[in-house]
């Protein structure tokens, strides 16, 4: 029975990853030892030369026959693409759409920011004149379509979009703190203002807390 | 297709049909199965061929589409065959024991069929077809030091099992005891 290492040393043999002359030596202990010669022969006659395979006659023509007329024997033109290897493009696609989801839904909620910030009630008092009219352009939904976008390929774009207009319907439903839409300014036209809160409420914003007591 | 490519598409044919072939029937060890997944290679390698990166062999590409054609073979019909033994109501632990060998113990197949499958994977490809370690660990979505694993465990099953049965004499196996 072959030691430890004298296994290892085969094994390393059998992969194929000795350097020649350490293969040779393997090679070398193989044929001089009885013992491991006995171990080893079946196992590596059979590793060297399965049985011969029996190709069954007509097979070939069978799937010449058989290729769809459509197809046309065309491969993947050089490009930077084909520089890439698939496994490694499929990783750079998937961070390409990670980051220009986060690209788009960062500039949304900055630009609602700016928005919120220039539109304040606090800060500007309102207006008694009619404001423009504003659509909502959800940065959810621009998020789900840039996912679209960038996966590409025979990817239908509607379980993204539905996805990111899922996600505003629920951020709809949260505070205003965690709104996130992005307004874009239209002509001209009606728009339903927000009721002015009662003059005698005091601002929830600036409620005064009770100073900690220290024990 | 014009009448050049049909002319490139035989030579492709004729060039790697006995490799995707042999593949098929040692992973399957059925030749009507070997025979379907052969042809099932050729036109998903034509459906696919924009997919095909030249830097790269087209006989590993191909190789590697009759590996996973032939695995998928495997599974469905491992699906069916638990499916049968639930409708018969007779599943038990044999379900999980590997099948029980056909051939002959001067045969390989015999010895292989011994082994687990991923073990058993792993040896046709390394050994009977040349695959690298990266390439047969992409086909079975194991790590590479997992296919490596298999293969060294595999090789040790089959060597102990064959030190049973099997002397080496003048250059020829000699069989000692038929293997029950």
């Amino acid at each position: 029975m072959a030691d430890r290492d004298t296994e290892r040393l085969i094994d390393a043999w059998l992969d194929g990853e000795l350097p020649p002359e350490r293969a040779a030596g393997v090679e070398a202990m193989l044929r001089e030892s009885p013992a491991l010669r006995r171990e080893y022969a079946p196992l590596i006659e059979l590793l060297r030369s399965p049985d011969p395979i029996v190709m069954p006659p007509g097979l070939a023509d069978r799937i010449k026959s058989a290729v769809p007329a459509r197809h046309s024997l065309r491969v993947m033109p050089a490009g930077p693409r084909a520089a890439i290897a698939p496994a490694r493009w499929r990783y750079l696609r998937s961070t390409l759409a990670a980051a220009a989801s986060i690209a788009l839904f960062a500039g949304g909620w900055f630009a609602s920011q700016l928005w919120t910030g220039s539109s304040n009630p606090v800060a500007q008092p309102p207006s008694t004149a009619e404001a423009p009219t504003v659509v909502i352009v959800s940065p959810w939904v621009l998020n789900g379509l840039a996912q679209s976008l960038t996966v590409g390929g025979s990817v239908s774009p509607a379980p993204f979009i539905a996805q990111g207009a899922a996600m505003e319907l629920l951020a709809g439903s949260l505070p205003a703190a965690t709104d996130t839409t992005v307004p874009l300014v239209l002509p001209e036209r009606a728009r339903p203002r927000a009721p002015e809160p009662p003059a005698n409420l005091p601002d929830d914003r600036f409620i005064i807390f009770p100073p900690v007591q220290r024990l | 297709m014009c009448e050049g490519d049909r002319a490139a598409y035989g030579l492709l044919v004729d060039r790697h049909l006995a490799a995707v072939y042999a593949v098929a029937l040692r992973l399957l060890r059925n030749t009507a199965e070997a025979e379907d997944t052969a042809q099932d290679t050729f036109v998903r390698a034509m459906e696919r061929l924009h997919q095909y990166d030249p830097e790269h062999s087209f006989h590993n590409w191909i190789l590697k589409i009759a590996t996973n054609q032939s695995l998928n073979r495997l599974r469905s019909r491992r699906r069916e065959r638990r499916m049968q033994e639930r409708l018969a109501g007779q599943e038990d632990q044999r379900s999980h024991a590997p099948p029980r060998s056909e051939a002959s113990p001067t045969d390989w197949r015999h010895w292989l069929d011994q082994l687990d499958e991923p073990q058993r994977l792993a040896i046709i490809l390394f050994h009977f077809h040349q695959m690298p370690y990266a390439e047969i660990a992409e086909i079975l979505a194991l790590p590479i030091n997992t296919v490596r694993t298999h293969l060294h465990r595999g090789r040790k099953r089959l060597r102990e099992l064959m030190a049973q049965v099997v002397h080496w004499e003048d250059g020829s196996w000699q069989i000692a005891t038929p293997n029950a």
